[in-house]
């Protein structure tokens, strides 16, 4: 009886370890901003996206920008910050919110908006003050 | 009965006790080995690309940053603010070949590549690159793209495919041979080209430099600095910045994992001492039969020593086995993108295998001293009067 408990335990451990592997492959496909930014038009259909909450449009305040996580390294003049428009339904992130965003690409006047249809936030930053 | 035998009986009389601590000494020395062969990877890789670049200095826009120099490595987007008249500049000093870049990226079925904006017929020469498949390119502004090898591989590129460059549709015209470099997961345009679709203007990211006479580097850069106000590293400089920097995160990870392996050592003392409490009648029984203080000693050394090379022997399969599972999921920092390109995570090497399983042995055994000592220490009366 003894035996398959422990058999049991040893099951339940490697399973989870097995959910845990599964779930950090899904969000290793995530695109970092800088991956994208260049032509997001070459992305199609529902994609993930990650980045840091950078700040919200002056024209419209459901349109979020997010920068590449790298920058938050890069401390001299010339970094190359890229920001990917997102629009956000619902609660909007606060600034330096490392998120991720799922959700298309859709063309408009200014050109590319990336439409969210679901926002993670997985930690924060502290930038900005 | 031989002193291994006896040892080893010892250990696994109490085997939920023996698996637990073996544990804690694996897992400690499963996350030295783990950080420590992804270092070393890491490190290879740095070289490799470094190599592959085959420049002796890179020219890059005034305040460029190491992770800016490590983004020129690993083939990320660069800021673009090299204008043509500096190139026109450089490449007008005498003794050197200097071939512009434009760094940008585009997607291939939804997964990201580096495109670079290229003068097709200086670089062809300047890396000495070989076609595969198909043709290089004709005119220096042709609409075409030419691919490297492992991104012809990953995307089942062809000659004869198209892939799509900022909405522009481009035939691929040819596969270059593989370099073992960045260079196999490239896709190649030419750099008016590169320009026009992603409305750069007339710039470039960095510049690739190869000089003549090596021993004249430092006026090299002297003149292209008077030149043009840019930043100009050598490759050498730029090899070092980059390594210091992936160094401090290296001892800075093995640091986290050397406080395991401290926890698991003093997990080895409590068992070794519960131990000594446990087998005080034993002792006694030795003692009686002549053994020396030396021989107690010896055999509760032997034990936690056991524990150690045991540990550190699965713990090092276990580490390599996680580092190369790892590896493909760590691409979120510019550093470890390279671990992420080179394929194997692990880099398995025997120094690092000997090195742990030895460290992990002297860890354990110097985790056995107390106990042993005070198993050795008893007296024959204490130890055999012992209910």
């Amino acid at each position: 009886m003894k035996k398959q408990y422990v058999v049991l335990a040893v099951a339940l451990v490697i399973g989870l370890v097995l959910g845990f592997a599964l779930l950090s492959k899904g969000d290793a496909k995530a695109l970092n901003v800088n991956d994208i930014g260049a032509d997001p038009a070459a992305f199609t259909g529902t994609i993930t996206v990650t980045g840091i909450m950078a700040g919200v449009s002056q024209y419209d305040k459901s349109v979020i920008g997010i920068m590449d996580i790298k920058e938050l390294q890069c401390q001299s003049p010339n970094c190359n910050k890229i920001y990917i428009p997102i629009k956000v339904t619902g609660a909007l992130p606060s600034v330096g919110d490392e998120i991720r965003a799922t959700g298309k690409f859709e063309k408009n006047a200014q050109g590319y908006l990336f439409a969210a249809e679901k926002i993670k936030v997985v930690q924060n930053h502290k930038i900005g003050g | 009965m031989t002193l291994s035998k006896l040892v080893i009986r010892n250990i696994t009389r109490r085997r939920g006790r023996f698996i637990f601590t073996l544990l804690g000494i694996t897992i400690g020395i499963a996350s030295f080995v783990t950080f420590l062969s992804m270092g070393g990877s890491l490190k290879s890789e740095i070289n490799r690309e470094s190599a592959a670049l085959g420049a002796n200095l890179i020219v890059t826009p005034i305040g460029s940053c190491a992770y800016e120099q490590v983004s020129i490595l690993t083939g990320e987007v660069l800021p673009s603010n090299i204008t043509m008249e500096n190139v026109a500049k450089i490449r007008g000093i005498k003794g050197m070949s200097a071939v512009p870049v434009l760094t940008e990226k585009t997607a291939i079925t939804n997964r990201p590549v580096s495109v670079n904006g290229v003068d097709v017929a200086q670089m062809k020469g300047f890396k000495g690159w070989e076609v595969e498949k198909g043709a290089y390119f004709s005119e220096p502004g042709e609409a075409a793209a030419v691919v490297g090898f492992a991104a012809a591989e990953l995307f089942k590129l062809d000659t004869g495919s198209t892939i799509t460059v900022r909405g522009e549709k481009l035939q691929v015209k040819g596969v270059l041979k593989e370099t073992g470099g960045r260079d196999d997961l490239t896709v190649f345009i030419p750099l008016p080209v590169a320009q026009r679709l992603y409305k750069t203007g007339d710039v470039v990211s960095y510049m690739a430099v190869k000089v003549e006479n090596l021993a004249l580097t430092d006026s090299y850069i002297q003149q292209i600095r008077e030149a043009t106000n840019l930043g100009v590293i050598s490759d050498k400089q730029m090899l070092k910045s980059v390594l210091s920097i992936v160094g401090t995160v290296n001892i800075t990870l093995q640091m986290i994992a050397a406080v395991s392996v401290l926890a698991a050592a003093f997990g080895i003392v409590n068992t070794m001492l519960t131990a000594t409490y446990e087998r005080k009648r034993e002792i006694g029984v030795l003692q009686a039969l002549g053994a020396k203080q030396s021989t107690i000693f010896g055999i509760f050394l032997l034990e936690s020593g056991f524990y150690g090379i045991l540990g550190g022997a699965i713990g090092v399969v276990v580490g390599l086995l996680v580092s190369t599972i790892a590896a493909p999921y760590i691409s979120q920092n510019a550093f470890t993108s390279f671990v992420k390109s080179s394929g194997s995570g692990a880099m398995i090497d025997m120094k690092t295998v000997v090195g742990s399983i030895l460290f992990s042995a002297l860890v354990a055994i110097v985790a056995g001293v107390y106990p042993a000592w005070r198993a050795a220490r008893l007296s024959p009366v204490e130890a055999i009067s012992y209910e």
